[in-house]
């Protein structure tokens, strides 16, 4: 594999899963916490729609940041009210939220841009040129050309990571997802921690709704996500509830995503005895097999043990 | 499912109560339903067949209402166009492949009304007319201007799924440049979704790095994602049954484009000439006016004067039948 090849495989690899590897982690927070956020994919479609209309309307590509996180956090909001307040079941909050943020953000598109006219087109923001590092061979190209959103992206999952474990602040939030009753009995607030991890991420995946429009797509369509959302959550649990190893694993996909793009142009395309529906299972055969790898080699379960379960006070469970 | 409809359900029913009773008053406007798997809006597919409806509409030809966004399962599609049988609508279009047994049932069950489906592959019924895309006659017409403009000697195809209609929109394409220069090499990707913008945006950007410097995609969201791509590098792209151009003017050179207002037109006639019946398998490709290719004048590379020639020469062959263009779907 030579570098002419490797060097775009990766950058192509980093751009596609960076909105991906933001709704992880920040699903990864949210779990440990107890909370299983299944409407991670509508809040990174609600966050794409409002980053598209705050950089539309404002002309302002840093608004439309603002505004993405904003979309998504509404519905974090709305998520919270559901299953950490009047304690709803939490799948199927997470999978309401997912289905309104389909119709909803479809809807309001098609109100605010009405047929016919031209289709809306944002600026986005350009790729950075950092003095030496943008021109060093190799790494460069592959992450010194990105955009600052980007960066600052990178910035929020290593404090996120940093804050989970090395804070007194990340134990008491996965002391609720482990054990909520000891949490409480030794003065945590057990609602208010939850409901802070539910907003990260949905914070989070309002960002990554945010940077798949600004720094990469400039326009917004129906269904824009495809289904990155879903992607995240399957991370979490192949990254083992650890907020450095689920980015790893977004990167890991992105890579392997990537690849099989290249090996279907090198293969043939269309035209290729190999049919392409295979190349396409490639991302999921390879997570698939370092899912099954990972599990063989733990010791124990990671899964944090009150995941899923809303904390009712004085109630044994 | 979201449903709207031009004229709400209340004065709809009411409306249809009286048709039921008085037939000679549905004669002089034809009713039409449009039954649509996306939204009106999605600048392809959908919004081509919306507005080929409202052109009509607003000529005083028909009245219309429609349904958007309609998934193909029984449940949800069965009731919507029985619905739109059941209220004196006098031609359903149910716009989409995937209708395909619903609108087989439906046209049994409702022997009175007109029914027709893009199936593309000539299943009718004495009331179920078919008809085609031909979008492969104008990417072969897009293909001569990329033969005649490409650099690199390379040209890229994203396509959703490796369907009939893509497929056959791609070796068209490929024959279109090949026709002006033999040497062409073709370099294809399938994304397999019509939806992933971005993902389609890397599969382009994965072929310019190999070298293609003009694209053809086929599916809308695919689109979305290639013309990104172009316009990134500025390279050439297509738009897709609409005119995208407007997202990277400098960077779609040619829009095939889908004139399903042509068609409707000569449905509804032989509907009002009590001519539909039995149902045929339309098919308007370029010669008929059903498909056309807009050639963008503010794209950053102006054709060759051999390059128009070419062009001009392949679409008056088309047009007059000297020239049929391989149909190729797999």
């Amino acid at each position: 594999m030579s570098i002419d090849f490797l060097v775009p495989l990766l950058a192509t690899a980093f751009v596609l899963s960076i909105p991906v590897a933001l709704a992880a982690v920040g699903e990864c927070i949210c779990q440990r916490t107890g909370v299983l956020n299944l409407g991670v994919e509508g809040m990174i479609l609600m966050g794409a729609l409002t980053a598209f209309l705050g950089a539309f309307y404002c002309e302002s590509s840093w608004v439309g940041v603002l505004t993405g996180v904003a979309g998504g956090v509404a519905l974090g909001v709305l998520m919270g009210v559901l299953c950490i307040t009047i304690k709803a079941e939490q799948v199927v909050s997470g999978i309401v939220i997912v289905l309104l943020s389909l119709g909803l953000t479809s809807y309001l598109y098609g109100s605010l841009f009405h047929v016919g006219a031209m289709p809306p087109r944002i600026d986005g923001l350009s790729p950075l040129h950092i003095p030496l590092l943008s021109d060093m061979p190799v790494i460069g190209p592959i992450l010194f050309r990105q955009t600052s959103l980007v960066y600052l992206s990178l910035a929020f999952i290593a404090l996120l990571a940093l804050m989970l474990e090395r804070t007194s602040l990340g134990l008491s939030l996965k002391a609720v997802g482990e054990k909520p009753e000891a949490g409480d009995a030794a003065g945590l607030s057990v609602d208010g921690l939850r409901w802070l991890g539910l907003l990260i991420s949905s914070a989070m995946a309002g960002l990554g709704g945010a940077v798949l429009i600004v720094a990469q797509l400039h326009l917004f369509a129906d269904n824009i996500t495809a289904g990155r959302g879903w992607i995240a959550i399957a991370l979490v649990i192949f990254g083992r509830w650890k907020p450095l190893l689920v980015f790893a694993g977004a990167l890991l996909f992105g890579v392997v995503d990537a690849l099989q793009l290249k090996i279907q142009v090198a293969a043939g395309g269309i035209n290729s005895a190999v049919p392409f529906e295979l190349f396409q299972a490639l991302p999921y055969f390879v997570t698939l097999a370092v899912l099954v790898l990972s599990a063989i080699r733990a010791r124990r379960n990671a899964q944090p043990s009150a995941l899923g379960i809303p904390f009712l006070k004085g109630q044994e469970r | 499912m979201r449903t709207k409809s031009v004229i709400t359900q209340c004065s709809m029913m009411a409306l249809a109560a009286v048709l039921a009773t008085s037939p000679a008053f549905a004669a002089d406007k034809t009713k039409v339903a449009l039954v649509l798997p996306a939204e009106i809006n999605d600048l392809s597919w959908n919004q081509r067949a919306y507005e080929a409806a409202k052109k009509l509409s607003d000529e005083g030809k028909i009245k219309f209402a429609y349904s958007e966004a309609v998934k193909p399962d029984a449940t949800t599609l069965d009731p919507i166009v029985a619905g739109y049988a059941q209220q004196g609508y006098q031609l359903i279009v149910t716009h989409s492949f995937t209708y395909g047994k619903t609108v087989a049932r439906m046209s049994g069950q409702f022997a009175d009304v007109n029914f027709a489906w893009p199936g593309g592959i000539g299943q009718t019924a004495d009331n179920l007319a078919d008809y085609d895309q031909p979008f492969y006659q104008g990417y072969y017409l897009a293909g001569v201007l990329a033969g005649g403009m490409t650099e690199s000697g390379v040209i890229g195809a994203v396509t959703g799924f490796d369907i009939p209609v893509c497929h056959a929109s791609m070796v068209a394409f490929e024959a279109g440049a090949k026709s002006v220069k033999s040497n062409i090499k073709v370099l294809s990707t399938v994304t397999g979704n019509f939806v992933d913008v971005a993902k389609a945006k890397q599969a382009a950007l994965a072929l310019a790095d190999q070298g293609a410097d003009y694209f053809m995609s086929c599916g809308q969201g695919v689109t979305l994602g290639t013309i990104e791509a172009a316009k990134e590098r500025n390279l050439g792209a297509t738009s897709y049954v609409g005119d995208m151009s407007s997202l990277a003017p400098k960077n779609v050179f040619a829009s095939v484009v889908w004139n399903l207002d042509v068609l409707l037109d000569k449905m509804v006639a032989d509907v009002v000439t009590n001519s539909f019946r039995p149902g045929k398998a339309y098919s308007f490709g370029v010669p008929e006016g059903g498909i056309s290719v807009t050639v963008h004048p503010d794209f950053h590379k102006q054709p060759s004067a051999e390059t128009i020639a070419a062009f001009d020469k392949a679409l008056a062959d088309i047009k007059s039948g000297a020239l049929k263009v391989a149909f190729v779907p797999k």
